[in-house]
């Protein structure tokens, strides 16, 4: 089985890293390039949004031949890579067109009941956190707001040379990992596949000359099969070291989805609405003290690590419930911390201004 | 008629007698001025008053002493303690400075205390505190303001602020200059300090780079017209050391060390014919009103809250150019009247029983209101939707009938 996993690693990277080229030129034509709009992004050139593409054709091309379609059928991943496509799909309209954001949220809605009507429920979790009184529509209902939350918030993260990419490669990578301890293959091919593809990319997103970007189909792409194998592993008690996993996922997830509800909860406090673009994300506050981007990223993966950690040594002692509340407290002091330290240099900036009126 | 005085404690200074700084210096004068209407209890620093220091009494205040700095990280723990302490006896709370503000929200959820808080400069945005404490600072000046019943800025300016940060409106009180005098030079005085038979320009301040020391002394090194006298701690810190080393050779700069004595220090200001201010911090500067009172004209760092209180008559300057160019165009008659216009401001302003009678004022308008006065307006609760509904929506974008664009 670990010579699968490895050789289906390398023949995802293999396939992406022989792709990337072509379909940057491809982007040229087809205009689907990130143009430099000074006042929010922070790059120079246009740089093409093929990334997701690249990682979503490598890890489908992978996949079947990973996976016999006994196993494929049992995992559910069908749904999961087809839904993975359609929001692929729909990312790229969006690089290319700027669709409204409410037929976003609505395809993703759609997309996450569906899955949710394949069984993909956040059933037993909910009951392990106490929650067991509610009726299985709420815990689906649930489970959707949770998709469609987490896929946004991902969305939201990439913002920062590298940042998006790199989350992402830890978070499969753990999945991966996951998948193995509680021998569950198909999820380990599933995260392999597309960590093979996110490795080429990152070869690339580093790369100053021949840049490439995520792009939203990429995150949009990548998220939505992060949560379904996420809602996965969350859910199926009863493997091994189930707790750890758990904990693990949560950490790595409570970073995005947390910053997402902060931003947004800030912006409806000054009366505008959440989807307004300003800088108060946690990588925009940390470039405001530390102006390179590959530090920030790497201080947002450290963190992230660091968490994980925790949650993991905690897991040994505690149940989840007490786990899930540690990473919300902890991630809600950072918040905090960040919040402060953004509304520090905000004022500073005025007073600055105010100071030297004449 | 009350005939019970109502109890005060004084909390965050290092204590008095003052010989430190403008809060101590403030306290002093409170005690002098207010012990007929408050029984006071003013908290000292046991580590700047060694044992045969300590009284028991000063000018009918109790003297309680603590075995904490009064400033730096332990006045965390000062503050605390001492507020804690106090809730013993006291009815009023006086506190100067935010860095005990963390404990306040018990205070006032437990207690019938009034707490009257001064938020001292703008502290958090000081460069000479690091990151964490620029962060601890920042947030308990939010404390400090939320939970207070009065809070105090001591420059129109930082009222400004606090009202865009926090929509309350703080109180302005500055400091009293009254304290200092006119000290005509004896023959020893002349013997000692020979500069004091021509005109010389003066500076005192505690030599930290946010003083624009460099600045000054260079503009007066290369400059013949008016030597500079300054005075400050020079040997504390490897700024004033480098600074003393590079002109204490130069023939137009007097470097002294601190003078304590108040008679001495007003010996050197008084008889100066400018006074260079190059504070850059915020707020209302001791020295600077000390230097208006005695008749001084001013040069001063251009930013509003100097600005604010010279009541925008001085003279500014924000770049050694402009500080150049001010001291070659100086005119003696021009500097003349300045000094006056700057004695009148003081005179009306900046007495300590002026300054006294304000602190008084405003406890007793925290025993007698509850709440802050906002600075925004009620119907900015109501929402664009219903302003817009009832053709106010106007009302909505007040702040562009007051705010000013800077480019």
């Amino acid at each position: 089985m670990i010579l699968k996993l490895i050789s289906t690693l390398l023949l995802s990277y293999s396939l992406a890293a022989m792709l990337m080229p072509g379909l940057r030129k491809l982007a040229a034509w087809f205009d689907l390039t990130d143009k430099p709009n000074i006042a929010r992004k922070i790059h120079k050139a246009p740089v093409p949004l093929v990334g997701g593409i690249v990682i979503g054709i490598a890890s489908m091309l992978t996949l079947p031949m990973a996976l016999d379609f006994g196993l494929y059928n049992n995992f559910g991943l069908m749904p999961i890579m087809v839904g993975a496509t359609i929001l692929m799909v729909t990312g790229i309209i969006d690089d290319k067109l700027e669709i409204n954001p409410f037929k976003k949220l609505l395809i993703q809605f759609c997309c996450a009941y569906l899955i949710v009507e394949s069984d993909f429920v956040l059933d037993h979790f909910l009951d392990e956190l106490h929650l067991y009184i509610l009726p299985y529509s709420i815990k689906k209902m649930i489970t959707m707001v949770f998709i469609v939350a987490v896929v946004n918030a991902y969305n939201l993260m990439d913002g920062i040379d590298g940042l998006a990419g790199t989350l992402f490669s830890v978070v499969f990578i753990w999945l991966t990992f996951a998948g193995i301890v509680m021998e569950q293959w198909a999820l380990s091919m599933v995260s392999v596949s597309v960590v093979g593809g996110l490795f080429a990319f990152l070869k690339y997103n580093f790369d100053e000359k021949n840049k490439v970007f995520l792009g939203d189909s990429g995150s949009l792409f990548l998220s939505f099969i992060l949560v379904t194998c996420s809602i996965y592993v969350m859910d199926n008690i009863g493997f091994n070291h189930h707790k750890s996993m758990v904990s693990g996922i949560m950490a790595m997830i409570a970073l995005p989805l947390l910053d997402a509800l902060r931003v947004f909860a800030g912006r409806i406090k000054k009366g505008k609405s959440p989807f307004f673009a300003d800088k108060s994300h946690i990588h925009h506050v940390l470039l405001s003290i530390q102006s390179e981007h590959k530090k920030v990223a790497f201080i947002l993966l450290a963190l992230s690590i660091l968490i994980v950690i925790t949650a993991l040594v905690m897991a040994y002692f505690y149940s989840l419930l007490v786990i899930a509340f540690w990473v919300l407290m902890v991630f809600s002091g950072l918040m905090n911390l960040i919040g402060m330290i953004d509304g520090m240099h905000k004022h500073r900036a005025i007073l600055a201004k105010q100071e030297m009126a004449r | 008629m009350n005939s019970k005085k109502r109890s005060l404690a004084i909390i965050g200074t290092v204590g008095l007698p003052a010989k430190y700084g403008g809060f101590e210096t403030l306290a002093n004068h409170l005690v002098e001025n207010l012990s007929e209407e408050y029984d006071m209890t003013v908290y000292c620093s046991g580590k700047k008053y060694s044992s045969d220091q300590r009284v028991k009494h000063y000018k009918g205040a109790r003297l309680i002493y603590l075995p904490f700095d009064a400033n730096g990280i332990q006045s965390i723990v000062y503050d605390t303690f001492s507020i804690l302490h106090s809730l013993w006896y006291a009815e009023v709370l006086l506190i100067l400075g935010v860095a005990g503000a963390w404990v306040l929200p018990f205070v006032k959820l437990f207690t019938n205390k009034k707490i009257v808080i001064s938020i001292d400069g703008i502290e958090w945005k000081r460069d000479k505190w690091s990151l964490p404490a620029k962060l601890y600072l920042y947030w308990a000046e939010r404390i400090a303001v939320r939970y207070s019943h009065v809070d105090i800025s001591d420059n129109e300016s930082i009222q400004d602020y606090t009202a865009m940060r926090y929509g309350s409106l703080s109180n302005v009180i500055e400091y009293g200059a009254d304290h200092t005098m006119q000290v005509s030079p004896n023959g020893d005085d002349l013997m000692k300090y020979p500069f004091l038979q021509k005109p010389y320009a003066f500076k005192v301040c505690r030599i930290e780079p946010e003083n624009n020391i460099d600045m000054v002394l260079n503009v007066f090194s290369n400059n013949s017209k008016y030597p500079l006298v300054m005075v400050g701690n020079w040997s504390n810190s490897n700024y004033g050391q480098m600074l003393k080393e590079k002109y204490q050779a130069n023939r137009n700069l007097i470097l002294l060390d601190p003078v304590y004595e108040q008679r001495s220090i007003d010996l050197l200001r008084s008889n100066a014919s400018l006074y260079v201010h190059g504070h850059s911090a915020g707020g209302t500067n001791p020295s600077l009103v000390e230097a208006m009172y005695l008749g001084l004209p001013i040069f001063a760092y251009g930013i509003s809250y100097n600005k604010t209180t010279t009541e925008h008559k001085a003279k500014y300057f924000i770049s050694e150019q402009e500080l150049l160019l001010l001291i070659k165009n100086v005119d003696g008659h021009e500097l003349q009247k300045m000094g006056q216009t700057m004695q009148h401001i003081a005179q009306r302003r900046y007495r300590w029983n002026v300054i006294a009678r304000k602190y008084h004022a405003i406890i007793l308008r925290a025993f007698a209101f509850d709440e802050k006065s906002q600075v925004v307006p009620a119907y900015k609760s109501l929402g664009a939707q219903l302003l817009r509904k009832y053709d106010a929506n106007h009302l909505a974008y007040h702040n562009l009938f007051f705010e000013t664009t800077n480019n």
